[in-house]
């Protein structure tokens, strides 16, 4: 596999990386407009981890209660160990249902599971229908954003795809864009059989399920086919529709900087008796896919997120090389500490050192997650599994021994500025070794005579 | 995998993060202000559209006059106007039968119609000063389809059933969450920003959002 | 007369000297004693950051043991440096119950410079001068980790006969990160590259910064670029007269 650095190496300064700087940008000014006129909103932030870090303290009974609540009103429940048991789990059921057609608002659970892909080997139609996760489909792409899947391509490029893919007279007008995805979309929406969806927010209480979108995909697949599956991962719970305004009232205006999305949609059960629409049946796919372990380790902390993607946004390694970089369904500061506790340290270890540790993510973060010292945690892991950056041991030892005894510290001092007068305009242009990839695009000035001794000079001269 | 071995590894999983008891929920506060004027202000800020009606009657004129130029509509009953829906189809509007049939094919075949609809009328649960947002619950005559499926949604609601805010609402009324199998909290049209940020309305759900406010009498 | 103990962290020892001597002189200017614990090397924090906690545990343990011996205020000129021994070396050191006390003692008493003066000294004008105009470079650590913000920007802003011009996205790091710099290279510059431009479309005759690993870093850009920008530490600026 590719490493991180390769795969932005690819992507940095390219037209769809100065595209999702730009969106990037305008998501974080609209959280912090939004922030700025919610004076509760360090209140809420702190009730909302406070909230979420309880109920992962307790998550097997609320667990156990949610499942319960959601078959006491008719719905179905399924746990799932891994990505193969869940999209089993829907294979078959579509199966046994005879389902053709499936629609799917956004997911990055499914992301993560390949459910799309296990669902057409077995000859189903699957269709996006959030805007952008249409797109991506329709261009065989893959999500740069956890909330704006598309943020990395122009308008044009959109038309182009649209053009090919769907047959209609090239446009790059946004609204038409727009006008021709809902004509598209419609009549499939109308005719599917089954809908899938993620799910924001489940209440253990209730049994109910919420959904947030902007667009409506999310309410229409869930209304319009007869079966509703969701798929949720096992950590995404609070205890009680009061813990879930709490959520709600932090996590829109950290995502876009809306008051509320759109659609707040919450879910309690299919269709009951006498209700003149909805799904006739409901089907939640509980998943641990790695959940547990992360749970158990170290980064548990990271389970609190309620994927706002406001730490995507004010990145600046996430601005610069994108979300494709990272290689995994969970891009930025988040997925960093993410993908390598939720799957494997070893394959992953890149993702933690793929960040300046300059903290704007712990700042906008809703539930106020201490991304920056995950990150440290993990650095700390892979280095005592051996899978980190291993070639800094030998200089790093060499310098901790100096740095512990004053006097070798002094000579490695001294021995910096004899070589530092090597260089007669005071700036070394070229290092060798590991040093080259500063050298690379940077000048380094040259030691001097250190302050040690000047401080010795000094006080011996007065 | 079995329930009870999924649960038995989240708990094993779980032990060693310390236990602190449910916090609860925290209402913001929120500033002082007629509520009524809030919510227009804010409905207007996400692209809806406030209509403050004097009395009932007015209400009717109203919608009637917001009708004008459709044809198939779907109501969500009982609407706070008496008389609306029965009006609207003397007046000659169509309405759209709204019970889905159990069979698959006949099911879409009947969603298939949904194509014409122009306008759905819905009574709301609440509405929310703070954000511009109406609450919408399902229910026997209530289809979830009226305030989603067409171009043009027109609510209807009371004065009295605005609350300051989402958690305000929640905090008061929790059972109105669970009591049929879908609330929905609507803050303005339908809208995308996916290309290039450029803010769209009407991508899936409704174009416009009319909210008709009646003074409690 | 109180006296300070400046550490002036291993940075500012081998590669910008005269950063410290301006700390010196300014703390003496301002009535202050200004001790040198000459034993003092590096907090650890390139280990550290880096994932390598044994290594930083060392030198972590050097510095409380050197720093822990001395009285009155400590004092950095680094924002970064400041974080690591506030807030990362008890951390280090909490198995231990004597390190984690002696920890919590020098953390206590130790503080980023700026904020020093202004939070500790109540000095926002320390009467210095200068020439042209300068902007500001918030570097991360002193920035969100402790609050430092406002007291560079007022100690500035008083400096007779120059011009602070303000810099965008002042806040955003310029992609320096320690090791960082060194294991995502074409991130790091793709970054620095960024501050730059903002640098040199601010106008400024002069970017200032309160860390000198950021200073290195931007410095090392801007020469590169040949620009005739100047990079300097808030300390040398406030130390003139």
């Amino acid at each position: 596999m590719t490493s991180f650095l390769e795969r932005a190496r690819s992507d940095i300064g390219t037209p769809p990386i100065a595209a999702l700087q730009i969106g990037a940008r305008r998501f974080s000014d609209h959280r912090a407009h939004a922030v700025e006129a919610f004076p509760p909103m360090d209140d809420m932030r702190d009730r909302a981890r406070a909230i979420r870090l309880h109920t992962l303290a307790n998550l097997d009974r609320y667990l156990a209660q949610f499942a319960d609540a959601l078959e006491g009103v008719g719905g179905h429940v399924f746990f799932a160990a891994d990505a193969h048991e869940a999209n089993e789990y829907v294979v078959q059921l579509a199966h046994a249902r005879n389902v053709e057609r499936i629609v799917k608002s956004k997911s990055m659970l499914t992301e993560e599971l390949h459910l799309n892909d296990a669902l057409e080997a077995e000859g189903m139609e699957v269709v996006e229908t959030d805007l952008g996760e249409l797109i991506v489909q329709l261009a065989n792409d893959r999500p740069s954003h956890i909330i704006a899947p598309v943020l990395h391509k122009t308008r044009f490029e959109i038309g182009t795809l649209f053009e090919e893919k769907l047959g209609v007279p090239y446009t790059d007008d946004p609204i038409q864009l727009n006008t021709i995805a809902r004509r598209h979309l419609r009549p499939l929406f109308l005719t599917a059989d089954m809908g899938i969806s993620g799910v924001n927010i489940a209440v253990a209480q209730t049994g109910s399920i919420c959904i947030v979108t902007n667009e409506g995909n999310g309410r229409l697949t869930t209304t319009a086919p007869r079966i509703h599956v969701a798929m949720l991962g096992a950590e995404r719970l609070v205890p009680s529709i009061g813990d879930m305004s709490v959520i709600l009232e932090v996590l829109a205006r950290s995502a876009t900087g809306q008051k509320l999305s759109v659609y707040t949609n919450v879910l309690t059960g299919p269709r009951r008796p006498g209700e003149p629409d909805g799904p006739d049946e409901l089907h939640v796919v509980i998943v641990d896919n790695g959940r547990s372990k992360v749970l158990a380790g170290p980064s548990s902390e990271i389970l609190a997120c309620i994927r706002c993607g406001a730490c995507l946004n004010v990145c600046p390694v996430y601005r610069t090389v994108g979300g494709h970089a990272y290689g995994s369904t969970y891009p930025g500061p988040v997925g960093s500490v993410l993908t390598p506790a939720l799957f494997d340290l070893d394959e992953w270890s890149d993702l933690p050192y793929a960040s300046t540790l300059c903290g704007a993510c712990l700042e906008v973060c809703p539930v106020r997650i201490d991304i920056p010292r995950l990150l440290l945690d993990q650095r700390n892991l892979s280095v005592q599994t051996r899978t980190g950056p291993m070639w800094m041991r030998r200089p790093l030892r060499a310098y901790a021994g100096a740095a512990t005894h004053p006097g070798r510290f002094r000579a490695l001092l001294r021995a910096g500025a004899v070589i530092g007068r090597l260089f007669r305009t005071g700036w070394i242009r070229r290092l060798p070794w590991r040093g080259a990839a500063w050298t690379r695009g940077r000048d380094l000035q040259a030691p001097v005579k250190s302050f040690h001794r000047r401080w010795k000079e000094r006080n011996r001269g007065s | 995998m079995d329930r009870d071995a999924f649960l038995a590894r989240i708990r094993s999983a779980s032990a060693s993060l310390s236990a602190s008891s449910d916090p609860g929920i925290l209402v913001p506060e929120q500033p002082p202000g007629d509520l009524v004027t809030r919510f227009c202000r804010e409905l207007e800020a996400v692209d809806g559209v406030p209509h403050r009606a004097v009395d009932t009657d007015d209400a009717l004129r109203i919608v009637l006059e917001l009708m004008e130029g459709h044809r198939w509509f779907m109501a969500r009953g009982p609407l706070p106007v008496p008389g609306l829906a029965g009006r609207l189809i003397h007046d000659g509007y169509r309405i759209m039968n709204s019970d889905v049939p159990p069979d698959p094919a006949a099911r879409i075949e009947h969603q298939l119609a949904y194509k014409t609809l122009e306008v759905g009328i819905t009574a709301a649960d609440a509405a929310l000063a703070e954000s511009g947002s109406i609450v919408v619950t399902s229910g026997r005559e209530s289809p979830r389809m009226a305030s989603l499926i067409p171009e043009t949604h027109i609510a209807l609601v009371r004065t009295d059933q605005i609350y300051p805010s989402l958690s305000h609402f929640l905090a008061e009324r929790s059972e109105v969450a669970t009591r049929s199998s879908n609330m929905v909290v609507i803050t303005g049209p339908s809208r995308t920003g996916d290309i290039e940020q450029t803010l769209t309305l009407g991508v899936h759900g409704p174009r416009q959002v009319h909210v008709v406010l009646i003074p409690f009498s | 007369m109180a006296t300070v103990q400046l550490f002036v962290t291993c940075l500012v020892d081998a590669f910008a000297p005269q950063v410290g001597e301006a700390v010196v002189d300014l703390l003496e200017r301002l009535g202050l004693t200004v001790e040198f614990p000459f034993g003092q090397t590096c907090c650890g924090q390139p280990a550290f950051n880096a994932g390598f906690r044994d290594e930083a545990r060392r030198m972590a343990v050097h510095t409380l043991e050197v720093l822990d011996a001395t009285e009155g205020m400590i004092v950095l000129p680094s924002g970064s440096c400041a974080d690591m021994v506030i807030r990362h070396i008890p951390d280090l050191v909490a198995d231990d119950p004597d390190l984690s006390e002696a920890a919590q003692r020098v953390a206590a008493r130790t503080r980023e410079f700026t904020s020093f003066l202004v939070d500790d000294l109540d000095v926002t004008d320390v009467e210095a001068t200068g020439a042209g105009s300068c902007t500001l470079h918030h570097s991360c650590h002193g920035l969100r980790n402790l609050g430092v913000k406002s007291q560079p920007e007022r100690l500035l802003d008083n400096v007779q006969g120059m011009d602070r011009v303000e810099l965008a996205d002042a806040t955003e790091c310029c992609g320096f990160g320690g090791l960082f710099a060194l294991e995502m290279p074409d991130v790091s510059i793709a970054m620095l590259d960024r501050k730059l431009d903002n640098i040199e479309a601010s106008g400024a005759d002069t970017i200032v910064g309160g860390d000198i690993s950021c200073l290195l870093h931007i410095a090392g850009g801007l020469h590169r670029r040949g620009s005739s920008i100047e990079v300097r530490h808030i300390a040398e600026i406030l130390a003139k007269r």
